[in-house]
């Protein structure tokens, strides 16, 4: 439901924030509303592998507790080595970061649901979901479209996650909303690619987000409880994807030709049935910890065997 | 004993994981199969899904000390050995169904083949066999391994070092 003129007036009242006017003046803003997409992606947050992160990035948006940190907190606590990352899901910049099927199968498969429905691309209408799936995450793709009740889904999930997440994201939390308004032509919105780049890649490698980014989503001040009626919107979108890569994404650590960092798993637990080796050779199974990767050695008695000496 | 530092040797023969030579000889090739091998595979859940493997070739050392990034906080495990460097030679994938084989061709000539058996929602189950350049099995091993879970295995000779394998089943 669109705020009334005396909404507005009590909003800019008790928020006493610049540019409430500027948000509430947009058609079909729903104050109610606004609030349903911070909750989408508290869910998503509080799946076990983003809860670490949901305090922080929802305290920037000011869904949650404004005591909990700010989003830069939180980007440069927990890791600040994804300022790429954040960018690339921001469509800001491409630094070949990765794909959403890419980080769902490699880190946590089991969070597809949550992700998709924090980003609102459950819909059965949205589009091509299950071919996306099928190409970039074959494995998943029966699973997420069967827990989306999907048969037929068709949403280009490459399309709307990489070449264009932020206005996929838009579109999707603009809907919940009700919001009809472009975003960049809202207070706060960070238009300037570069300058959010600059702010976010401190250029001796230690990126220090949070004064610049808080700035350029005008959260320099402590967010307060009544702070989402005005930011809550545009920065659930900037947050969506932020999120999505905080929780998803891999370090961007240099990696070698060879393939991409191993994401190895907490627990790493093997039960050996049946064991057998060559005549030459004795097989030992060395386990260093319990939930570290057991390690089967071959090793060798001496001959033509070709495992190594103990 | 030069592959082990002494606590971590002790932890694992603490945990009666050590096998002695008398029972790897039992488990041989032609050894009869265990009855609790028996009873495992009798029960083990019906077939669904597919699975992602994945096989790192690495080349352990001790010439040098270098240890490659890609392999995570697998490096902290493989510290363990007494090997310095830790190079990544390549990374395989496969994807796999129940009852689906592959082959991963290993340097060296050698082959690690993979033939999933079955899974669930919480394990794989699968045979991994690792032969040398002339067709000779090394290894031959059925196991479960945790959904997305990690296991290795090492000691083929290569260079002045030797080769480990870290194999992941993701799905």
């Amino acid at each position: 439901m669109p705020l009334t003129r005396q909404e507005h007036l009590e909003l800019l009242a008790t928020d006493g924030l610049a540019d409430a006017a500027a948000l509430a003046a947009l058609p079909g803003f729903d104050v109610a509303a606004a609030r349903r997409p911070g909750r989408l992606l508290a869910d998503a947050l509080a799946a076990p592998a983003g809860l670490e992160l949901a305090d922080g990035v929802l305290a920037a948006l000011g869904i949650a507790d404004p005591g909990a940190g700010l989003l830069g907190e939180a980007l440069r606590a927990d890791a600040p080595e994804l300022a790429d990352g954040v960018l690339a899901a921001l469509g800001i910049a491409d630094p070949g970061a990765g794909l959403l099927g890419e980080a769902l199968r490699a880190d946590a498969p089991e969070l597809a649901d949550d992700v998709l429905a924090a980003l609102g691309i459950a819909d059965p209408g949205a589009g091509l979901l299950g071919e996306a799936l099928r190409a970039d995450a074959p494995e998943l793709a029966d699973d997420v479209l069967a827990a989306l009740g999907i048969a037929d889904a068709r949403v280009d999930l490459r399309g709307a996650l990489h070449a264009g997440p932020a206005p996929a994201l838009w579109d999707a939390v603009a809907a919940d909303l009700g919001i009809e308004a472009d975003p960049d032509a809202l207070p706060g919105w960070p238009a300037d690619a570069d300058l959010v780049r600059a702010a976010l890649v401190d250029p001796r490698g230690a990126p220090d987000v949070a004064g610049p980014v808080m700035a350029r989503l005008g959260l320099e001040r402590p967010v307060r409880r009544a702070a989402p009626r005005s930011y809550g919107f545009a920065g659930v979108a900037l947050a969506a994807a932020a999120a999505l890569l905080l929780v998803f994404t891999r370090p961007l650590a240099p990696l070698s030709e060879a393939g991409l960092a191993l994401q190895l798993s907490p627990i790493n637990q093997v039960e050996i049935e049946e064991l057998s080796a060559s005549e030459g050779a004795m097989v030992q199974v060395l386990q260093f910890d319990e939930n570290a990767p057991t390690i089967i050695f071959i090793e060798d008695l001496g001959g033509d065997a070709e495992g190594a000496t103990l | 004993m030069r592959l082990l530092c002494r606590p971590l040797l002790a932890a694992a023969l603490s945990l009666g994981l050590l096998l002695p030579a008398t029972a790897a000889a039992q488990q041989r090739p032609g050894a009869r199969e265990l009855p609790a091998a028996r009873a495992d595979r009798t029960q083990a859940p019906a077939p669904v899904g597919r699975v992602e493997l994945q096989v790192m070739v690495v080349y352990a050392t001790e010439a040098h000390s270098n240890v490659d990034p890609s392999l995570g906080k697998l490096a902290g495990y493989l510290r363990n050995l007494r090997y310095t460097g830790y190079e990544l030679l390549s990374t395989q994938k496969a994807s796999l169904s129940p009852d689906g084989r592959t082959s991963f061709n290993v340097d060296g000539g050698r082959k690690v083949e993979v033939t999933l058996l079955s899974r669930d929602e919480r394990r794989a189950r699968m045979r991994v066999e690792v032969s040398d350049k002339k067709g000779e099995k090394l290894l031959d091993t059925t196991l479960s391994v945790n959904r997305n879970g990690t296991f290795i295995v090492a000691g083929p000779r290569h260079k002045d070092g030797i080769l480990v394998l870290p194999l992941t089943a993701t799905y």
